[in-house]
């Protein structure tokens, strides 16, 4: 065995390419070479992912075509986008005829992004006038454009990406307040933009809102199947507020349906991704109705995590992250629990990430090893490199696909392996085929397994 | 980064801070007064960020404020109810004066 244990026992140790040399290359180029060296990525995802990393840019028609107000449009927690755009005409994201989820990220023509455009008013993912895939525009749900009694509109309150409907119940980090927020993270940033939209800002979704959109939003019957939750932590007292506050949450939602359909619900289909709280307050949550907890490591080397990470570093601690995510699994079970990493961040600038791509992947693929070991699915988000970020500031750019390609297909060989040694699957419905990630692959191999 | 406003996030903790406030003193079932006076600092926030153009401005807001609003969340939390109208009225003349100095 040489360096690279974790790549030569899934079959991925055929040397990466350097960096310097992808970078040299041209969009297409890059593309095409990586996906003959790893044929077995298929092409669709493999264009999803280099539409993460390089975004895209949308046309005047597409833009047009996005006035429809049938089409949804959504203001998110975390902008996406590679420069700050403060609009809303474009969708968090598009779908790919198989359904497969893409985010939406404009990009600056430096990135050399991917194009949005409608011809004869079908809407295709091109590049350079050629056409690569339809895309389709998911409908606005019609609670979109009521307002709660306090005149905010239900779509701040709860968004939309395809069939799972996100809460985010605060807007605010307070990693922030002390200059420890990660790295790579934009919330704060996000707020401030918001927040020059006047009076109707607010840092926290207030649960009486979350209660009258929920009333709405159970009538629209068929479209949608889960809750995500996920945004800022606020370390004070033990986490207490943030557990506080997304304890009233998840009561508002069951008030909802209880008040609108008759239907008094134990357990909801609701994936909270938020801090790894103590295991008392995870009980709390899970006893509240909650199906699955995940919490973002964000990067598996725990140097770079106390680099990248300092907030998390200071409050909770690399190891204590990972004992309380594991753990997690004694409360709600093996495959409801989940680990996220933001995926290419191994791959920030030294000494924050690694400088090569096989560095870089052999570590991430030890910590999906790791958690999938212990019954914890390895969930992700690719990372984006957004205005406000400490990384933006700094100059940093995205991994090569290459690296994407290895970590990606690497996690569907440890999952299958999971299969293999257990007789099923390691990912419950909550983590797995129902819960679409429009910012990484990883839940479009999920349909393969 | 050169022109980087230093403390340009700090308001939103403020803002943030405030909202807690609120949540907390609902839970106490504290009067929609005090409610209404915690959402009133809120909306100054908000209506006073634009003025916050650099980090002179930022820091003579941190400078008024202090840990006022801290003290705010925890007299909510523990329903302090004379405690929150005072902490009220004196974050609202400190914002005030701010906005004053600003505008």
């Amino acid at each position: 065995m040489g360096k690279y244990k974790m790549l030569e026992s899934l079959g991925l140790d055929r040397p990466a390419e350097k960096v310097s040399v992808w970078k040299s290359m041209s969009r297409d180029e890059e593309f095409e070479k990586v996906a003959e060296k790893y044929p077995e990525y298929l092409r669709k995802f493999l264009l999803k992912t280099d539409a993460l990393r390089r975004g895209v840019k949308a046309t005047e028609a597409f833009v047009r075509k996005m006035l429809d107000p049938y089409y949804a449009r959504t203001i998110s927690f975390f902008q996406w986008h590679s420069e700050d755009l403060l609009i809303d005409e474009f969708p968090k994201e598009v779908q790919f005829s198989d359904g497969t989820l893409l985010g939406v990220c404009l990009s600056p023509k430096e990135e050399d992004p991917y194009t949005l455009d409608v011809i004869d008013d079908r809407v295709w993912l091109m590049a350079d006038g050629r056409k690569l895939e339809e895309i389709f525009l998911l409908p606005k749900p019609r609670w979109y454009d009521k307002k709660t009694s306090k005149g905010q509109l239900m779509q701040r309150v709860v968004m939309i990406a395809g069939d799972v409907l996100f809460i985010c119940p605060s807007h605010h980090c307070h990693y922030w307040n002390e200059g420890l927020q990660c790295r790579f993270c934009d919330i704060d940033h996000m707020a401030l933009h918001s927040l020059k939209m006047g009076r109707g800002f607010r840092t926290k979704t207030d649960p009486e809102e979350v209660y009258e959109t929920v009333c709405e939003v159970v009538q629209e019957s068929g479209r949608f199947r889960n809750w995500f939750f996920t945004g800022g932590s606020d370390p004070r007292k033990v986490y207490s507020g943030e557990v506080g506050l997304v304890v009233d949450i998840l009561r508002a939602i069951k008030r909802g349906i209880k008040d609108t359909l008759g239907v008094e619900m134990e357990r909801l289909p609701i994936c909270l991704v938020i801090t790894p709280f103590i295991e008392p307050d995870q009980q709390i949550l899970y006893d509240e109705g909650a199906s699955a907890l995940g919490g973002y490591v964000e990067t598996w080397n725990k140097e770079q995590f106390e680099l990248v990470c300092p907030g998390k570093a200071k409050y909770i601690g690399y190891d204590e992250h990972i004992r309380r995510t594991v753990e997690a699994v004694r409360i709600f079970g093996e495959g409801n629990v989940s680990c996220g990493h933001v995926v290419g961040v191994e791959m920030a600038p030294p000494p924050y990430g690694f400088a090569e791509i096989d560095d870089a992947v052999e570590s991430t693929l030890g910590g999906y090893k790791f958690w999938i070991d212990h019954h914890v699915v390895p969930t992700g988000t690719n990372w984006r490199i957004a205005p406000g970020s400490v990384f933006y500031k700094m100059g940093a750019t995205c991994p090569p696909l290459e690296f994407y390609a290895k970590i990606d297909l690497g996690r569907y060989y440890l999952m299958k392996e999971y299969m293999k040694k257990n007789g099923r699957g390691i990912s419950n419905d909550q983590l797995g085929l129902q819960n679409p990630q429009p910012f990484s692959c990883y839940s479009d191999f999920q349909k393969f397994l | 980064m050169s022109n980087e406003i230093e403390g340009q996030y700090r308001v939103i903790g403020y803002i943030d801070d405030l909202e807690e406030a609120a949540r907390r003193a609902k839970t106490q079932k504290l009067s929609v007064d005090i409610i209404k006076g915690i959402d009133e600092i809120h909306d100054k926030l908000v209506d006073l960020q634009p003025l916050l153009t650099d980090t002179d401005c930022n820091d003579k807001l941190k400078e008024y404020l202090g840990n006022l609003i801290g003290e705010l969340v925890l007299a909510s939390a523990e329903g302090k109810i004379r405690r929150i109208e005072g902490l009220i009225k004196l974050i609202s003349d400190k914002v005030e004066k701010v906005k004053e100095e600003l505008a």
